[in-house]
């Protein structure tokens, strides 16, 4: 559907079926060795077109609205890549997509993507910096060239048989044997994966953190997933489709970190997202998947991250859920919050949406009031005062 | 579940080609028996096979550049666009509706919506504001949102709760040319705009 109001949604599931696809055509590209620092494809050479696509990729990102540009987020990340990367420092660019889900990605050419949604995840520095580590791992290996030299001849087989599929079900076909080709191209085997999360490991322990925060990554995600499992058929778990189990990486990570201990710096890394947070946790809220949103606040909660922003979290997931209970429980964190350093104004706002709610208006009206006091240029001023 | 993603595309290629295009003609059109609006321009409708969305959808220039979404009812825990086949009633993909909302609250039921719908995109509301929508107390507001692509959007929605139903017409239209085009029949809708009572 070409529709702009993709329902069903079309442009996610372009997306998807890369995914997809590289869950059912994963390659087993043969080891190439690791690369040179500031090493370039051959011109005409079989892998310079791979880099060309990426390189057309790249200036498409480079423009993008969805990119996180605030100066101190980025070259707070883009430090940390250079500090992990060492000698490949100068070929690696770092783009901060702004998409609410767990996942960073490596292209052929340094161009590292890393979502917010993995940013809100990490409880501290050392997390964040075993998820790049283990992007740089592919980045240094050469994963998606040694895949794209083993499906050349595949790729060449799939366009022929792309060309059948145009004949005998329209052009449409052929295009979807096309993409499943360039979505295999940029899968990793769980091999791959294996050998770049050792190499992550090995980046954050000779650069002084903590090894074992790799495989927390992993056990956050695990018991993420299980809080979110009842919402998983929505088939949107991208991330997951197409790698080690993370159970199984974390158990291995936890081996590999062995007794060594190092540095997580959770205060450093808080401070460095600063304004951002807010973005992260609204974008997260706006999915409407409670379940792991629940999870994921009160872990962050626990950890201690920015109290007044999580305890608005966790009365926006009870407000916008409203099961029988909720609006009891989000009173309670919104009172919480008002009470904290950090909060956004709009737990004001959510405040008095349920007190009103609940029938008590001098409480909502307050709460109102307290809202347009700290936010008078808010969007909704007008239908709020309607309401005083 | 690792293959959904792609029979959802290779439906969604499928629906593209099912889709039955009607015409809407500049003169009295009831929705769906619930809505009546007066356009003063034709659009062509879009109607997609089962299952249905709560919205109808019209355009005059194609759906990619402006989009005029009608929304003859929604009642008390339904969702503005249908769940995909196979989709789990429990965890719905969209969220529900609730006759007891307040307006910034479907404000953000109908922006998160379009943020699923648009690949998590977000969307940022702006002007919410009561007004008066098929003789009742109503409220509109406007957004804008970057698509994946970075094309830019803009939008409005003016609607309005009555008898615990919800009701409404949204423009959707690039910004650069199509939504300034539309909005004034956006405005001819909503100011037509008479709900029809069930008779049952």
């Amino acid at each position: 559907m070409t529709s702009l109001f993709s329902r069903r949604g079309f442009l996610g599931g372009g997306c998807a079926l890369c995914a997809a696809t590289l869950a059912g055509c994963q390659t087993t590209g043969e080891a190439l060795g690791r690369l040179a620092p500031g090493a370039r494809p051959v011109a005409g050479g079989d892998v310079a077109s791979l880099w060309e696509s990426a390189d057309r990729e790249e200036r498409r990102v480079r423009q993008s609205r969805h990119i996180i540009r605030t100066p101190e987020v980025t070259s707070y990340i883009s430090g940390l890549v250079e500090q992990l990367a060492g000698p490949y420092a100068k070929d690696i660019r770092v783009y901060i997509v702004r998409t609410p889900e767990f996942n960073a990605g490596m292209y052929p050419n340094g161009m590292m993507q890393v979502w917010t949604g993995l940013m809100l995840r990490c409880a501290n520095e050392a997390q964040l910096a075993a998820v790049l580590g283990h992007e740089i791992g592919h980045y240094i290996e050469q994963h998606t060239v040694a895949n794209f030299r083993s499906i050349r001849s595949a790729t060449d087989i799939a366009t022929f048989v792309g060309m059948g599929l145009a004949v005998a079900a329209g052009p449409g076909a052929a295009v979807l044997a096309q993409l499943a080709i360039i979505a295999a191209a940029f899968s990793f085997s769980r091999d791959q994966e294996r050998e770049a999360d050792a190499i992550g490991l090995d980046l954050i322990a000779r650069n002084g953190y903590a090894p074992l925060a790799a495989a927390q990554v992993w056990e956050r995600m695990i018991a993420e997933r299980a809080a979110e499992e009842r919402d998983r058929a929505r088939g949107e778990d991208i991330f997951f489709a197409t790698h080690p189990s993370s159970a199984e990486r974390a158990q291995t990570l936890t081996a590999l970190a062995g007794g060594r201990t190092g540095e997580f710096h959770t205060d450093r890394y808080r401070q460095a997202l600063g304004g951002l947070q807010l973005t992260l946790v609204e974008d997260e809220l706006r999915l409407r998947r409670f379940r792991r949103s629940e999870w994921l606040f009160e872990r962050l909660h626990a950890d201690g991250a920015n109290p007044g922003l999580m305890l608005f979290a966790r009365a926006e997931v009870n407000r916008l859920r409203d099961f029988p209970g909720d609006q009891t429980r989000a009173a309670e964190f919104y009172r919480q919050a008002t009470a904290q350093p950090g909060t956004p104004p709009e737990a004001w706002r959510g405040l008095g949406l349920i007190e009103r709610k609940r029938d008590r208006q001098a409480d909502a009206s307050a709460a109102f009031r307290r809202y347009l006091d700290l936010k008078p240029d808010a969007g909704d001023r007008d239908l709020i005062r309607s309401y005083l | 579940m690792r293959r959904m993603p792609v029979l959802s595309l290779a439906l969604l290629v499928l629906l593209t080609a099912c889709a039955k295009w009607g015409l809407i003609e500049p003169k009295p059109q009831v929705v769906e028996n619930r809505l009546q609006v007066n356009p003063s321009i034709a659009f062509a409708r879009i109607v997609f096979p089962a299952p249905r969305d709560r919205l109808q959808m019209w355009t005059v220039d194609g759906p990619n550049l402006n989009q005029m979404l009608v929304l003859p009812e929604l009642g008390h825990r339904m969702a503005l666009l249908a769940e995909p086949s196979g989709a789990d009633r429990a965890n719905p993909t969209y969220p529900l509706f609730r006759s007891t909302m307040a307006e910034p609250e479907i404000m953000e039921l109908i922006a998160d919506t379009l943020s699923i719908a648009f690949q998590k995109v977000p969307i940022a509301t702006t002007n919410l504001q009561p007004t008066t929508f098929a003789g009742q107390p109503g409220f509109r507001f406007d957004f804008t949102f970057s698509s994946r692509q970075d094309l830019d959007y803009r939008g409005t929605f003016i609607g309005g709760v009555d008898n615990g139903t919800l009701a409404g017409v949204m423009l959707i239209a690039t910004a650069i040319h199509h939504y300034d085009t539309l909005r004034p029949e956006l405005e001819r809708l909503a100011s037509t705009a008479r709900r029809i009572r069930s008779t049952s």
